[in-house]
């Protein structure tokens, strides 16, 4: 079986991976558009801040590829796919047949529509590219700024902080971290921002760029400050790289859609990570879940299912870790619902150590929790989403920091002494 | 692959095994020395309370490490790599160099059996003690609740939750 | 950092600071700690103490009725004794003497208030101290109550303050139980002076009955070597096949009669199962301490009689001839006669070629006159030669043996390097056994081992580098020869001043640690081996250090590195010399009479 798959990421790698666990024999050819050994995005972050070196940021071993007898090729982005002859071409001509197609292209830095391109100065951190060129700037910058609050948005300006600059982080919602967390976790981490610095301008936006010579010197808020910076850093989400099936009548809604199985609504054609809709287990909709783990799990589903393994998948739980300025975060699925009637929530927070933690509740059902400063223990939570279980009967000790999995045990369910047996 | 079981019935709580651990996993391997390390050895097992309902003592204690799960989820999560699985043994290994401290793992890790070491950012787990014949926390048992062995050779591939 | 003092716990602080940081009731390490340690001073000293009791006991027997073989050999020391004790002595028969002075030995144990009376021969400047951070024992038995008292759960809280109670009970120790001991002993049996002997498991005799006396008190041991000597009872030894008895001695008890009769010692403490190995003895007699239980099992497998004498050490398995003073002669003779009628049921015998002489019965007034001369017996030659460099220091190096380190290598390697400095070792308990059995115990030893100025005075005066001073309860007499050297002059005003140092390489009892403490108490800079259960508590482990030395000018140490231990020995002795500004010659620079009275003498 000749097996393609797009994307040398968290999706493609962990694809790969499970296939070779059980079929050594198909071939695999794993095309990529960047150039460099297979890197981890997550820790661009670490290398920027100067925390690792440009070494430790490769995911897998330099033979990793040889090892799996997976043909890599880098350099080459895939733009054409025709469905019917199962026929992939790439940028630079070369074409590629597949018995088997995994769709693991990722996603690319949302850029704002005001924001004109070509001035140096302006990034988006996205590659290990972006990085270098980030670096650059930093060698000669005083003062960076920040637009957008997210998790990549607080990573780089911790970063930047970390190399010295002067940091201000622009963001248009009350909060940072507003996908992520709730006010009175905001709240807490806003301060520990404020304590190490960083200033967070909340509910402002950028209106203008000042440029001189096409470098940047300075950006405008639509509160009419003006902020001298050699540094901007667009940090304003992912939107998947879906290019690739646009001629095509694959589904896709945002992200390429796709079933349990993590298959497209073309039988040989399969999709996982930032590219790819799936379940999620909190919304109980189908949605993109642009993190790290998540692709890492839905590329191996694909992985298994492209051999034939049956493995379906349970569903996505948005899931990040942060640790904001020696305050660790954990948060998962709905943390602040919109319609708070349908939710219960539990909530114990020491605002004074930095501690806020949060548990939100549907029938019983865990859908969304925030810890920060005490996340030993989390996954524990976390098997408790993706269980979908009824946590009625201990309720009242999940925001204890001794929550933990002996406590299931004594509430248990022989299973769960079954599973730590069956291990 | 060899796996470390509980016996609850016998566990006292003692924590034996919690200090044998950490012991093992400092410098010297001897209990004063190892007090006065400057990265302070940290226990990768931990008691833990399950409840009031015990017989052998009044309560019931389950002392917990690393599963070394068949579909490892923190092998999943690590941003990386340096949490994999050795394709000989089966065991799932940290590469300390690679850590970061992202708590990744700790963040999916079923039995919270990821331990972190706040004084060098790093996370920390069971790793069977690889310098022994019997990890120390089995050795250390008083009433060897804990014990080595291989589960009937099953060597579960997937997440079962 | 353990405490199982109360029904709360037992709790336990986890020393790598995860888990609890307190006990239930909020001790801290230190607490804990300094409550454990000061429980075990008072249970070191009260053995100690309780067998000065026992001694002081049969002294008012000897005096009362001397038909149950007690006697009084020593009158000199009986009535020095009783001068320290307040006795009267002029114009009074020896039997009046002794009476009022055991009776006065008695009543410290139970003394309430004052001062117990042996201090008063530290040198003024050391009572001085003890007198003003109040540490002089009002009373044997009210300082290990007190100690008791203060360490259950919720009383003495503070760590420093249990230690003084801890110096209090060890104090009542040293210069009380122990040193009560050591006197009267010498008044009912005789002090010791030089004499010969042999070590060793090859002291056991493939033809006499062998008896075994295992434990602390002379008040049994004694008396079976009178019994042992008597001519019906070795008439039937004959008649039996034997030879003749052979009584040795295992632990204290063996030095006692090694020290004032010369009998051979079988072994020291971690030999005493050996012995019964080599199924070449008839009966091991027991009486208090170091004895191990797995006694009776091991002696099932061999012909062995294990026969218990005292009320206080009893053990399933064993034959209890119950040992009163009142009939400890006759009850000795019936355990001689049980061994005796025993000798035919030997079965296999082995018993291992290891034998070795010594010399021992260096009694500190032993010391005097062997350096002094039998007409004016003086420490004055031993100073001499300490401030002119022949003599480094001295250092006593005493206590137990461990199975956790190498049998006795600890004490013999840190002897050799201490005797090879010039530093003459004096030695007590198992410490003095171990090093007897390496052959350190013989004149010839300082020419082997010895270096150049120790061996030069050793050859002079004819004495081995390292000197057996006797049992555990003996290392009071190191505290009166430490006096002495004070009060002979030359080497400063306190015992803190002297260039000495004091070590136990191998402790393992609870009475090690009380005799640890009354010398560090005592002004002496004391090192154990092995390891010390304060370690727990940096805070704790200071305060026996850094804060002790402050306060009292002696101070404890760990090292189980023998050769670390023996550096930190000798460069302590190093630091006194130096302070004493005998490290280097001095001018000599005759007086006149404007600077002898400008002497502050």
């Amino acid at each position: 079986m000749n097996i393609l798959i797009i994307g040398n990421s968290a999706a493609g790698t962990a694809a790969v991976e499970a296939i070779r666990t059980r079929d050594r024999q198909s071939s695999i050819v794993q095309l990529t558009d960047e150039l460099h050994p297979l890197y981890s995005r997550c820790l661009l972050s670490y290398y920027l801040a100067g925390t690792i070196s440009r070494e430790r940021l490769q995911y897998r071993e330099m033979d990793f590829h040889e090892r799996m007898r997976v043909q890599l090729h880098t350099g080459k982005r895939a733009v054409e796919l025709d469905t019917n002859r199962q026929h992939v071409v790439c940028d630079d001509g070369s074409d590629y047949l597949f018995d088997k197609l995994l769709i693991a292209t990722g996603s690319s830095a949302k850029l704002p529509g005001n924001i004109p391109a070509g001035i140096q100065g302006v990034c988006v951190l996205r590659t290990l590219d972006d990085v270098e060129t980030i670096r650059e700037h930093v060698r000669y910058a005083r003062c960076a700024v920040v637009l957008g609050g997210g998790l990549i948005g607080m990573k780089a300006a911790c970063a930047l902080r970390e190399c010295g600059l002067e940091t201000k982080v622009v963001v248009r919602s009350k909060r940072v971290l507003s996908q992520m967390i709730d006010d009175g976790a905001s709240q807490i981490i806003g301060r520990r921002l404020l304590e190490n610095r960083i200033e967070v301008l909340t509910e402002t936006d950028i209106s203008e760029i000042r440029s001189q010579d096409h470098r940047l010197v300075g950006v405008e808020t639509d509160q009419g400050q003006v902020i001298p910076c050699e540094l901007l850093i667009l940090a304003k989400g992912v939107h998947p790289n879906t290019e690739l099936i646009q001629d095509t009548d694959i589904r896709k809604r945002q992200g390429i859609e796709t079933d349990p199985y993590m298959q497209t609504s073309h039988e040989n054609i399969f999709a996982a990570g930032d590219v790819a809709e799936a379940f999620d287990i909190t919304t109980e909709e189908h949605a993109i879940n642009a993190l790290w783990t998540c692709a890492v799990q839905q590329g191996r589903i694909a992985g298994l299912n492209i051999i034939g393994e049956q493995e379906a998948y349970d569903g996505a739980v948005g899931m990040n870790s942060l640790d904001i300025c020696n305050s660790p975060l954990i948060s998962y699925g709905i943390t602040s619902p919109k319609d708070g009637s349908r939710y219960q929530m539990l909530v114990y927070e020491q605002p004074a150590n930095n501690v806020y933690k949060k548990i939100v509740l549907k029938d019983h059902r865990i859908k969304g929790i925030i810890l920060l400063g005490r996340i030993d223990n989390a996954g524990v939570l976390l098997s408790l989403i993706q269980r979908k279980a009824d946590v009625s009967a201990f309720e009242h000790e999940l925001l204890d920091d001794r929550f933990n999995f002996a406590k299931l045990v004594g509430y248990g369910d022989a299973s769960v002494l079954e599973q730590y047996r069956q291990w | 692959m060899k796996q470390i079981f509980c016996h609850i019935e016998k566990c006292l709580g003692c924590k034996s095994c919690e200090l044998a651990c950490a012991v093992e996993h400092s410098l010297s391997k001897q209990l004063v020395a190892a007090m006065r390390e400057p990265v302070v050895p940290k226990q990768r097992i931990r008691v833990e309370l399950i409840d009031e309902h015990g017989t052998l003592s009044r309560y019931r204690t389950l002392a917990l490490q690393c599963r070394h799960c068949g579909n490892a989820l923190c092998v999943q999560a690590c941003i990386s790599g340096g949490i994999r699985k050795d394709e000989d043994s089966g065991e799932v290994r940290i590469n300390p160099e690679k850590c970061v401290g992202c708590w990744s793992c700790v963040m999916v890790c079923p039995f919270g059996a990821l331990v972190r070491h706040e004084g060098i950012h790093r996370a920390m787990k069971c790793d069977h003690c690889p310098d022994r014949e019997t990890p120390a926390c089995v050795d250390a048992c008083p009433t060897k609740a804990l014990v080595y062995l291989e589960k009937d050779g099953v060597r579960t591939r997937d997440v079962v939750l | 950092m353990c405490c199982r003092n109360c029904n709360m716990g037992p709790c336990r602080i986890d020393p790598f600071g995860e888990g609890a940081h307190t006990g239930v009731c909020g001790a801290t390490a230190e607490v804990i700690v300094a409550r454990n340690f000061g429980r075990m001073i008072a249970a070191g000293a009260a053995a100690h103490s309780d067998h000065g009791r026992d001694v002081a006991h049969a002294l008012l027997l000897a005096a009362e009725h001397p038909e149950s073989g007690y006697s009084i050999k020593n009158v000199n020391k009986l009535r020095k004794v009783a001068r320290i004790l307040g006795v009267a002595v002029e114009n009074r028969e020896t039997k009046e003497i002794a009476i009022d002075v055991a009776q006065k030995a008695l009543a410290v144990f139970g003394q309430q208030e004052g001062e117990i009376p042996f201090i008063h021969l530290a040198p003024e400047p050391r009572q001085a101290i003890w007198r003003r951070l109040n540490l002089v024992p009002r009373g044997i038995d009210r300082e290990i109550v007190e100690l008791m008292h203060r360490t259950t759960m919720g009383t003495d809280q503070d760590h420093r303050n249990i230690m003084l109670q801890g110096t209090r009970a060890a104090l009542s120790d040293g210069w009380g139980g122990s040193m009560i001991a050591t006197e009267l002993q010498d008044i009912l049996f005789g002090t010791p002076s030089p004499v010969r002997g042999q070590v060793n498991l090859g002291v056991l005799s493939q033809r006499d009955v062998n008896i075994v006396v295992h434990g602390h008190e002379p008040v049994l041991s004694e008396m079976l070597v009178l019994a042992a000597r008597e001519g019906e009872l070795v008439n039937l030894a004959k008649s039996k096949g034997a030879q003749g008895i052979n009584l040795v001695g295992i632990c204290c008890t063996a030095n006692e009669i090694l020290l004032r009769h010369g009998l051979p010692v079988a072994g020291n403490v971690l030999q005493q199962e050996l012995a019964v190995l080599t199924g070449a003895v008839e009966a091991m007699i027991v009486d208090v301490q170091c004895i191990m239980p797995s006694l009776p099992e091991l002696c099932k497998c061999h012909h062995t009689h294990l026969i218990t004498t005292s009320a206080k050490g009893r053990m399933p398995g064993a034959i209890h001839h119950p040992f009163s003073e009142e009939n400890a002669l006759q009850t000795a003779r019936e355990i001689v006669r049980e061994a005796i009628e025993n000798f035919p049921n030997r079965g296999r015998v082995d018993i291992p070629d290891e034998k070795m002489d010594l010399i021992a019965g260096f009694s500190h007034e032993a010391i005097t006159y062997m350096l002094g001369g039998r007409f004016r017996g003086s420490y004055l030659p031993l100073n001499d030669n300490i401030v002119n460099g022949r003599i480094r220091g001295v250092a006593g190096v005493v206590g137990c043996c461990n199975p956790k380190v190498v049998h006795d290598q600890g004490h013999v390697e840190l002897v050799k390097e201490l005797i090879a400095n010039d530093i003459l070792v004096v030695q007590t308990g198992c410490s003095a056994i171990a090093c007897a059995k390496a052959g350190l115990m013989i004149p010839e030893s300082a020419e082997q081992y010895a270096g150049k100025g120790l061996a030069e005075v050793c050859r002079t005066v004819g004495m081995p580098p390292v000197l057996h001073s006797g049992s555990c309860v003996d290392n009071s007499r190191i505290l009166i020869a430490l006096s002495e050297m004070v009060k002979t002059g030359g080497l400063g005003r306190d015992i803190s001043d002297l260039p000495v140092a004091g070590a136990a390489p191998e402790w393992m009892s609870e009475k090690a640690i009380a005799i640890g403490q009354y010398f560090v108490a005592s002004g002496v800079f004391t090192v154990f081996g092995v390891g010390l259960p304060v370690q727990g508590s940096e805070v704790f482990y200071r305060h026996l250090s850094e804060e002790h030395e402050t306060m009292l000018g002696g101070m404890w140490a760990v090292e189980p590195d023998i050769h670390r231990m023996a550096s930190l020995m000798i460069d302590h002795i190093n630091k006194k010399r130096k302070a004493l500004g005998i490290d280097k010659g001095k001018e000599r620079v005759l007086f006149d009479m404007e600077m002898r009275r400008e002497l502050a003498i």
